[in-house]
């Protein structure tokens, strides 16, 4: 299992992920990405292009 | 019938096939007093003083509370888990001389919507065995499916109890959000999980969610409400939302019904509005199950889908990020609430089918996208917080299809009628 750097002394941090079978992409985006592959995630995330946001500012 | 030959009946039933013979896998454990109980609601009934649910005989999903049953939500994680209380609706049912036969499977922690994700085997469906019995309330359905209990309780976040009535060829009601307390549940996403309940007709069902519903001082969100009825009403108006389906089940859904269609714009977001919320408030949920108070830690024990459920919340839930998932996605949620109840205004019901394909073979290679997408037309109404029904609605090729009839909030009787005449052929 791939271990991380801990932050405080004494202590392991277990990266979970990797139970999945999946390394840690470098970005949130993409790690939440890999985690919830779903069409369309990009209308929840791009504020300023998305439907939603423009209904909203109506 | 007595109701001890009645539960004796169905153990029978559930000896012969859920274990053995066709191996259903409903049922996680059985109670062991089921008998003894039976024989107590006889004798009230020769006494004359009897509740209103004497001689029902109910499965209950194993992620309720029912004391000195296991809740183990089927997962490693709490499979030692005795429930040490009983939940509302678990008190409601024995009050009202209900008798419990035992704890249903379920897609583990309910995350999941095919019942193949408990980590105790599979559910099968007996109305189609080679297909999927639709998840999270796998074991529930296929109990009142197969012929194990009359009715059951289920707990639906986006589809839980309407996706495997609709697999399994049965009915299953998720309610208004608060109408039912959820103390003694054990909360997937607490502000979308319903109580709801699986029955094999209308009458069963409607008689169940009277005696569950109501206010409860342990659940904040539970709400006051009257008794709901099935009465003749004027003539429905129906809107058949514009929708992505498979064409076959709308046919057939659309054959049942007179309705209108109805363009609701944000309708197709649900998906996307309702995993991020449900990945984080999963995540901040199971931080409970750390290993110190309900035996394991839950990312050591835990399945698949589980895990992927608490690492994403993890992930949205860090402090920069929620403003571009979670509150974002409680936007959306407003929004598509918002059209609802415009839409609302002008029709009484909305009417679709419950699931958007039928349910695929035990064992396909579904993707996760394809997995989470067939809950599309079921999400909308726990996002709305409103009540939705899935009733049989035929065959397509020997696999039922569910026809689905969302109303606004409180509107049980409403639905429940419209369901009682599509149930009686009109």
């Amino acid at each position: 299992m791939r271990k991380y750097q801990p932050n405080h002394p004494g202590r392991e941090y277990v990266d979970y992920r990797n139970l999945l079978g999946l390394e840690r992409p470098d970005t949130r985006d993409a790690a939440i990405a890999q985690l919830m592959p779903r069409f369309d995630i990009k209308l929840l995330v791009s504020p300023s292009l998305t439907k939603l946001e423009r209904e909203l500012a109506k | 019938m007595s109701t001890e030959q009645k539960v004796k009946d169905y153990l029978k039933a559930i000896e012969k096939d859920d274990k053995k013979g066709r191996k259903i896998n409903a049922f996680l454990e059985l109670n062991p007093k089921a008998i003894e109980e039976a024989k107590e609601i006889d004798k009230k009934i020769k006494q004359g003083k009897v509740g209103r649910l004497a001689g029902k005989i109910i499965g209950i999903k194993a992620n309720i509370n029912v004391m000195g049953l296991t809740a183990s939500c089927a997962s490693k994680v709490l499979e030692n888990y005795i429930a040490p209380y009983d939940a509302s609706v678990i008190e409601k049912i024995k009050k009202e001389d209900g008798i419990i036969i035992g704890m249903t499977n379920m897609d583990e922690f309910a995350c999941g919507g095919s019942g193949e994700k408990s980590a105790f085997g599979l559910t099968k469906n007996p109305e189609a065995i080679e297909r999927i019995p639709g998840g999270s309330s796998s074991g529930s359905a296929a109990a009142v499916a197969a012929g194990f209990c009359d009715i059951a309780l289920g707990s639906d976040t986006g589809g839980s109890v309407r996706s495997p009535a609709s697999c399994c060829g049965v009915i299953g009601i998720k309610p208004t959000y608060g109408l039912v307390s959820r103390y003694g549940l054990i909360d997937l996403c607490m502000s979308f999980d319903q109580i709801g309940v699986i029955g094999k007709n209308i009458d069963d069902v409607l008689l169940l969610l009277n005696v569950i519903r109501g206010k409860d001082e342990r659940d904040a969100t539970s709400l006051e409400s009257g008794e709901i009825k099935i009465e003749k009403t004027k003539k429905i108006k129906i809107g058949l939302p514009e929708i992505d389906c498979d064409k076959e089940i709308w046919n057939l859904v659309k054959k049942k019904v007179d309705g209108e269609s109805i363009n609701i714009p944000h309708l197709d977001l649900g998906v996307q509005t309702y995993y991020p919320i449900v990945f984080t408030e999963f995540f901040s949920g199971t931080r409970k199950f750390d290993g110190r108070r309900f035996g394991k830690k839950i990312e050591e024990a835990c399945g698949e889908e589980v895990l992927r459920r608490i690492l994403g919340g993890k992930e949205i839930t860090q402090a920069e990020y929620d403003g571009k998932y979670y509150r974002k996605a409680l936007q959306a949620k407003a929004l598509i609430t918002k059209e609802l109840e415009e839409a609302f205004k002008e029709y009484d019901v909305l009417v679709m089918p419950t699931l958007p394909i039928l349910p695929w073979k035990v064992g396909a290679n579904i993707s996760i996208e394809n997995e989470y997408a067939s809950d599309a037309l079921t999400v909308i109404a726990n996002i709305a917080g409103i009540p939705a029904i899935s009733i049989p609605a035929g065959k397509i090729r020997d696999i039922p299809v569910g026809l689905q009839i969302i109303g606004k909030k409180f509107s049980e009787g409403l639905i429940l009628s419209l369901a009682k005449e599509l149930e009686n052929g009109k």
